[in-house]
Parts: structure tokens; C-alpha cells; sequence
């Protein structure tokens, strides 16, 4: 009888059965890739703005205050995008010239809303509260990445609910003292003489990333905010803490 | 004494040797002529069943699965009694060709191949109901436990998550089987086929079997152990299906009697089945020197015993639930005798407990047409048995306040009608581009009949008792 | 009461979805089609009664939390409150004797209780009320 293949179609059959074998697997790796590759979560990915505002600018250079624009922080379920007026208040003053800014003189002469793209943001069916945060010690770049270095906002983490329970499963590695969230923004300033002064590690890498691993003895400072604040560790992890 | 003296006819009939077993299964995959007008009008209708269900499943993708009747309080309906019918009927398949091939019943060689087949296509039907009664059937992926970015996992504790696994497993263990034993067949296709077209696809599904010795030694192997993990699965798939109601404290569902009793009950509607299709097949393809009365026989015979024993289990039902004491336990016995679905039980009883005594009979055994109609009575009487444990029992729980009455619409019954139509569909699809008899095994089985060999191979010798008419096993026909 | 989602009531191509939302409850989640829908006990009362008592540190109030059906409840038959806390008015309820909870047979421990309504079995005392 003639051959039907040629030798070498044994390869193809072996190579097809370690595909069948591996195949599922590999499948399964770049969905994994995929939908954590920024090209999905938008980590890092500059939004279309109507104005090309710079948080470096406002922060680090200028010295701005988070909470003077994102003004309910502290109070409110949102951090809020600040009014026009917000803007106006120093652009009244200065830059009234320049072009860029048009669209914020606009806004105020036609009294409507600058239509800002929402860079940060969760599903719907997540009720996330800015304000019990904050009074956790939690610094804004723990989620935002180091927005006082970026020029245009962009998402700074990819805010998958395997990332919201590193925290809400073990609250010591991040809880912090309230009182410090904005300070260290201010120790941080570009261009000062107390530019990164007297910043403790941890703070240094928060500045710097939002990343930091707590070392035995910062966790252990932890373990005293949460005993302080009352965290219920057992039930912080449940899902109506974060959903409705 | 005609009918008793068929009861004996040899496992393989007739003159044959090995050539004229290999032209004559492989002769219906070959030659296109030898499919008649039957195997058309099976096949199109079929078809005809599937297409509507594929617009069934659209417009329910599209609206939800409010359009079945599921609702409160009678959240499962058709697609679970449905889902329950599927799997129970692929059980057949698998006893056949595991626990029989462990037991070395040679009966087993010309009916295990397309019962194999059946019970992946009863999988195949079967798995859609639970997917798509999820409601969110796009979100399937959910049900394992992969990596995840939500830090979740499956809830283990809930037999419908042991569902997912114990049928997954059982499909995937199915086909590899299945597939397994096909491989020295379609590697004969390959070689008798004229059409190179037919040589290339069967010759890469052969895999390169050459027939060499050391081929038939790891097959041997391979063969044998895919058989011992099926045989767990005969009993464990079932078990866990019948979990999904014995482990809820619903009045009815909540009986530890659940698992054999399901697991029989499958063997039994599976049997049934075997039936339905080899009963036709047999007569359609001119099978019936491999399909022997014999086979039949026995197939009715086990349907008999696993009729038996599920009817046992609707006595002991009765039985707990007045033993039991318990109001509801009591009362749920009442409403499905007596309620609005009294009509169900009592056709149940008619169909699962009072047919089927009719194959102690060897006449009826022996009679074709009057097995077939029994085979259609048990298939009925086995959906009713689930229609029975599921609808009663979610209208008619604890409160009188969520009471009610489930009623179907047309897109239940299409969703059934299609899942028919599918297995149809594909059943026949199967007899046509593949053998659906074991070839090398019936030659294998005729080898050993013939008396060659009977000296050589311990293998041999271990299947020797019972091969052939002379087995000392039944002894209570003569 | 647990009720799935048989079909798409909320459209959720209807535009523009926050506006939905909004006209809804916006502090409860819009379910889908194919998801269970059940009583979460006000969990967004709850929750916005939780963080407030948080920020200030301290417990909630016994009655600071008020689910809607109580609220909405004319006849105030509903009481809500921490089971937990002793002195609450929910725990004082529930250690009345007309309290009864329905099916405890089944072991299934549910949070919500009933009371029993008050008869009078001797009508001679009085006309039942
Ligand atoms: S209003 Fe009442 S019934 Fe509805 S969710 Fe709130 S507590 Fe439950």
C-alpha cells in the first residue's frame, strides 16, 4: 500500500497532540496576559482632556494642595472634579491669554461644565468611599500612582478586585496615619529646599510610586492603626462592603 | 420454544470471517449507497429539530430565560428535568463500555462503540440545559476556578459546582475513551478507503497506527485504564447530579436515597435507549449477526433489573416519607399521588413500575416491536420521574403561601424537541463517517469464538467462560 | 423573598444608563438579566450609616440605620437594629414571647423574625382586638 504521509507528518501529529495538551494552557495564559496588559485596564494610558491640565505643574511645582480642586475628599463618597470657578480663581489672574486655557474661559462665560474624561473609575456596581479612606491614612498615589508627577492624568492602577482585597484582607500593610496623607506632598516639592526632606521610607515610595512593601515594624505600626481605628478585619472582605 | 431457543443464538451469527466483518462495518462508512431512505429522513429531521433549537437558544440569548416558565416558585423547570433525562441517558454508554470491559462481558464489543457515541451526544445535549439556565451562559468561565483578577473562587460547597466538574470530567473522559478506541478502526478505514481524500482525514485520525505489536500493547493498556477511570464515573456523575436536589431540605428532594436510586435509573433510561437506536439500526444496516437477539436480550434484561430497582426506589419514597413522621415529608408524598400533578406519578408508576414487568417474558424480549414500545415507555417514564421529583416539590414546599403550578411554554418544549433533533442529528451523522461497530474487537471476539488461540495469551483464556452460547451464567433460561 | 432576573427589566442599552440609575436608586446596583435579586437588608443604609459612625469613630446608633420598608412602613411593624447589641430595640423585640421564627426547624437560622398576633381566646374578657 502507498504511503498516505510523508514521514515528516509525524512531527505535525506529535507537535498537535502537545498542542492538545498545551493548548488549553496557553489559551488560558493570554487570556490572563490580556486582560491584565494596560491595553485593557488603561493603566498609564493619557485620556483625551479638553484641557491638557498638569498635575506636576499644579502640584509639584506650585505647591497646590490636592484638596484645594478635589475639595470633598475628606467629607464625600467622591473626590469630585473641580467647577470652573475652581480654575477661574487663579486663571482670572494669570495665563488669561493662553489658548490652551480657552476652553476653561469658555466654560465660565457660558456657564456650562468643562466636559473632563474620567480617567479613575470604577464598575457601577462598585460604591468605592474616598472619605473613610482618607481617614484610614491611605495616600491618594496608594491608588493613583504618583499623580504629582504626571504631566497628563492617567490611571495610575489597574483597579481589579484582586487588588482592592490586598488591602481589604489585610488592612495593616497599608492603613496609615490620617494626618500625613497630604503632608507628604508638600515635603516632596520639586525645586525646594526641602525637596524629599525628612520623608521616611515608606512615605519616599508612596511619593515616588504609590508602591511600597511594608517592612516587620511598619506592619506592626499597621497592626496598631487598625487595632486604633476598630477595623473589623473579619468583615472587611465581605461583599457588602463594596457592593449593593 | 422459538423465542427462548433466539435467546442462545452466539455472539456473532451467522458465516463470517475476518474479511467479511471488516467489509461489512466498514462497508457503511465506505460505501455512500448503503444509507437508505431511513437514515435520510433521520437525519433531516434532526437537523430540521436542531436549526429550530439554534433559533430557541437565540431569542433566549437575546431575552433571557424568563421566556422558558421557569419562575418563582418553580425556579427549575424543563431545562433541569431535561439536563437530569440527558446525563442519565449517557450513562448506558459508559457502563457498557467500562464496567463491562472490567468484567470481560464479551457482549459487549458489537454495542459499545455507538453507545459510547450516544453518551457523548447525550453529554453534548445535556450540558447545554445547566449552562443556559445560568442565565448568563457568557459568563460559564466563571464556574472554574482559574486565575482571576476578582481574588474569587467557585463556592465548593455547592453540589451545583460539583456538578460542573463531575460532568466536564465525565465529557472529556467520554470522548478521550471513545476516541481511543476508534484509533485501529479508523487506521482499517484508512486502508480499505478508495477515496484519497477519506484515506488522508482517516489516516491522521489513526495517528500512525500500524497495527505493530508494541501498538497493540499500549493500546491494551491505555484502553484498560481510561476503563477503570470511567467506572467510577458511572456511579459518581449521577450521584452528584441527584446531589443537586438531596443536598437542598426541600420536602422530596432531601432523601439519602437519591444516589443509587438516580444511578439506576440512569442505567435504566440508558439501556433504554441503546435500544431505541439498535433496534432500527440493526434492522436498517443488516447488523443483526453482530447485534445479535442475544445482545438484546440482555440489554432488556438489564433494563429489567434497573427497572426494578427504581422501582423499589419509588416504594421506599413512599415508604420514608410515612415512616418519616414529618408533615411536609407526608403531605408531599399526598400532593405528588394526589395534587395537581397526580396525573404524572401515576403515568410514572404505569411507565417505570408496571411496563417493564413485562420483560420477565422471553416472548416479549424476543419481540422487537413490543421492546421497542417498552424502551419508549421507560424513556417517557424516566423524564416523568424527574418532572415528578422536581416540579412537585417546588410548588408544593413548606408554605402555602409559594405554591404554584409550572407550566411550559413553547420555548421548553422547543428547547427539548431541539435537544432531540441534536442527538439525532449527530447520531446518525456518526453511523455515516464512522464504524459503529467495534471492528478489530469483533474480530477479535470472533478469533476467540473460533476456538484459535485458545492455548495462546492469557488474555484469552480470561474471556473464554463466557464467550459464546454455553455460559453457565444463564442458567435460569433453560 | 429571592426573585432572579429572568429577563432584561433594566435595560442597561438604554441611554444614558447613569440616568437610569439615577431615577432609580443610585446607591443600589442595577441588576442585570441572570443575576439573583434578593433583600440585602438595606445594605446601602446600612453601609452610609457604617462609614459615617467610622469617620467619627464610634459605634453605629441603635435606630440610626432605618431600612426603607420600615420606613415606608405605616403601622411601624418593622423593627431593624444590631441583634448583637443587647440593648437594642430589635433584640428587646425579640425576646418578647409572640416572637417566632418561621420553618426553625429547618435550621436554617434566618435574621428576620415574626411576631405572633395577639388573640384573645376567651372572648369574655373582652372583644378581640
Ligand atoms: S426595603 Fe426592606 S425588604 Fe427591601 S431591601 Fe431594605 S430591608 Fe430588605
Amino acid at each position: 500500500m502507498a504511503q498516505i504521509f510523508h514521514p515528516r507528518a509525524n512531527i505535525l501529529a506529535k507537535f498537535s497532540l502537545i498542542l492538545l495538551a498545551t493548548g488549553p494552557l496557553l489559551l488560558l495564559l493570554i487570556g490572563t496576559g490580556v486582560s491584565r496588559a494596560s491595553y485593557n485596564t488603561k493603566v498609564g494610558m493619557v485620556a483625551d482632556q479638553p484641557v491638557p491640565f498638569s498635575h506636576e505643574h499644579h502640584v509639584s511645582e506650585l505647591g497646590i494642595d490636592c484638596r484645594y480642586c478635589h475639595s470633598n475628599v475628606e467629607n464625600s463618597a467622591h473626590a469630585t472634579v473641580p467647577p470652573t470657578e475652581t480654575c477661574m480663581s487663579c486663571h482670572s489672574q494669570i495665563w488669561t491669554n493662553s489658548p490652551l486655557l480657552e476652553p476653561v474661559r469658555q466654560s465660565y462665560k457660558t456657564n456650562t461644565p468643562i466636559k473632563w474624561a474620567q480617567v479613575n473609575k470604577v464598575p457601577e456596581f462598585v460604591y468605592f468611599n474616598h472619605s473613610i479612606h482618607i481617614k484610614r491614612g491611605l495616600n491618594c498615589n496608594i491608588c493613583h500612582g504618583s499623580v504629582q508627577q504626571m504631566q497628563l492624568a492617567s490611571k495610575g492602577k489597574a483597579f481589579f478586585m484582586v487588588w482592592c482585597l490586598n488591602c481589604h484582607r489585610n488592612p495593616e500593610k497599608f492603613v496609615n496615619d490620617p494626618d500625613k496623607v497630604f503632608s507628604i506632598y508638600e515635603k516632596g516639592l520639586k525645586g525646594t529646599d526641602h525637596e524629599y526632606a525628612d520623608l521616611l521610607p515608606e512615605e519616599r515610595d508612596i511619593l515616588n510610586s504609590g508602591e511600597h512593601t511594608r517592612t516587620p515594624e511598619e506592619l506592626a505600626k499597621g497592626e496598631a492603626w487598625v487595632k486604633k481605628f476598630g477595623i473589623k478585619k473579619k468583615q472587611l472582605a465581605d461583599c457588602w462592603i463594596c457592593h449593593r | 420454544m422459538s423465542a427462548r431457543e433466539k435467546l442462545n443464538d452466539d455472539l456473532i451469527l451467522g458465516k463470517h470471517t475476518f474479511r467479511t466483518i471488516n467489509d461489512k462495518v466498514n462497508n457503511v462508512v465506505l460505501n455512500q449507497n448503503s444509507h437508505t431512505i431511513p437514515w435520510a429522513v433521520c437525519f433531516m429531521v434532526g437537523f430540521m429539530l436542531l436549526q429550530l433549537m439554534g433559533l430557541v437558544i437565540l431569542w433566549l440569548l437575546y431575552r433571557g430565560i424568563g421566556i422558558w416558565g421557569v419562575n418563582n416558585p418553580s425556579m427549575w423547570g424543563w431545562d433541569i428535568i431535561n439536563f437530569v433525562w440527558w446525563i442519565g441517558i449517557g450513562h448506558a454508554g459508559t457502563l457498557i463500555s467500562a464496567i463491562l470491559l472490567l468484567l470481560k462481558q464479551s457482549w459487549r464489543n458489537s454495542i459499545n462503540r455507538f453507545a459510547e457515541a450516544m453518551t457523548l451526544f447525550a453529554v453534548a445535549c445535556a450540558g447545554l440545559f445547566p449552562l443556559l439556565h445560568t442565565g448568563r451562559p457568557y459568563m460559564a468561565y466563571w464556574m472554574f476556578p482559574y486565575p482571576n483578577v476578582l481574588a474569587m473562587t467557585p463556592n465548593f460547597r455547592s453540589p451545583l459546582l460539583w456538578d460542573v466538574f463531575a460532568i466536564s470530567t465525565y465529557a472529556t473522559v467520554s470522548a478521550v475513551f471513545w476516541f481511543l478506541g476508534l484509533i485501529p478502526d479508523l487506521a482499517s478505514l484508512r486502508d480499505k478507503s478508495k477515496n484519497p481524500i477519506f484515506k488522508g482525514i482517516f489516516g491522521a485520525l489513526a495517528m500512525g497506527w500500524r497495527g505493530a505489536a508494541s501498538h497493540w500493547q499500549r493500546y491494551e493498556s491505555a484502553y484498560i485504564m481510561l476503563a477503570g477511570l470511567s467506572t467510577p464515573l458511572v456511579l459518581s456523575v449521577h450521584s452528584i447530579v441527584s446531589f443537586d436536589f438531596a443536598v437542598a431540605n426541600l420536602p422530596g428532594w432531601h432523601v439519602t436515597l437519591f444516589p443509587p436510586y438516580f444511578v439506576a435509573g440512569a442505567v435504566y433510561a440508558g439501556f433504554a435507549m441503546v435500544l431505541t437506536l439498535a433496534i432500527p439500526v440493526r434492522a436498517w444496516y443488516n447488523m443483526k449477526d453482530f447485534i445479535t437477539m442475544r445482545h438484546i436480550d440482555w440489554m432488556a434484561k438489564v433494563m429489567l433489573a434497573t427497572g426494578l430497582i427504581v422501582f423499589y426506589g419509588y416504594l421506599c419514597e413512599g415508604f420514608f416519607s410515612w415512616y418519616s413522621g414529618n408533615v411536609f415529608e407526608i403531605d408531599m408524598m399526598r400532593f405528588r399521588m394526589f395534587g395537581p400533578y397526580g396525573w404524572a406519578y401515576w403515568m410514572l408508576i404505569l411507565c417505570n413500575g408496571i411496563v417493564p414487568q413485562f420483560l420477565w417474558f422471553p416472548k416479549i424480549r424476543t419481540n422487537l416491536v413490543a421492546l421497542f414500545i417498552i424502551c419508549q415507555f421507560v424513556s417517557l417514564g424516566m423524564w416523568l420521574e424527574r418532572f415528578v421529583i422536581i416540579t412537585v416539590s417546588l410548588t408544593r414546599d413548606f408554605l402555602p403561601s409559594s405554591w404554584g403550578y409550572f407550566t411550559p411554554t413553547i420555548y421548553d418544549i422547543g428547547m427539548f424537541v431541539g435537544t432531540v433533533g441534536q442527538f439525532t442529528f449527530l447520531m446518525f451523522g456518526f453511523l455515516r463517517v464512522l464504524p459503529m461497530i467495534n471492528n478489530f474487537e469483533m474480530k477479535e471476539l470472533l478469533y476467540r469464538m473460533t476456538g484459535r488461540g485458545h492455548h495462546h495469551g492469557h488474555t484469552a483464556h480470561a474471556l473464554e467462560p463466557d464467550l459464546a452460547g454455553h455460559t453457565a451464567g444463564d442458567g435460569e433460561e433453560h | 423573598m429571592r426573585r432572579f432576573n429572568f429577563l432584561n427589566y433594566t435595560d442597561h442599552t438604554e441611554e444614558p444608563y447613569a440616568v437610569t440609575m439615577l431615577a432609580r436608586n443610585p446607591n443600589v446596583t442595577m441588576r442585570a438579566r441572570g443575576v439573583m435579586e434578593k433583600c440585602t437588608y438595606c445594605v446601602q443604609r446600612i453601609s452610609a450609616a457604617r462609614i459615617e459612625a467610622k469617620k467619627e469613630g464610634r459605634p453605629i446608633k441603635d435606630g440610626e440605620v432605618v431600612s426603607a420598608c420600615q420606613q415606608a412602613c405605616p403601622t411601624k411593624s418593622i423593627t431593624f437594629g444590631d441583634m448583637n447589641d443587647p440593648k437594642s430595640e430589635i433584640a428587646k423585640v425579640k425576646k418578647q414571647p409572640q416572637n417566632y421564627i418561621l420553618l426553625e426547624e429547618l435550621n436554617t437560622k434566618p435574621r428576620t423574625t415574626y411576631l405572633t398576633r395577639l388573640r384573645n381566646p376567651n372572648p369574655k374578657l373582652g372583644k378581640e382586638s
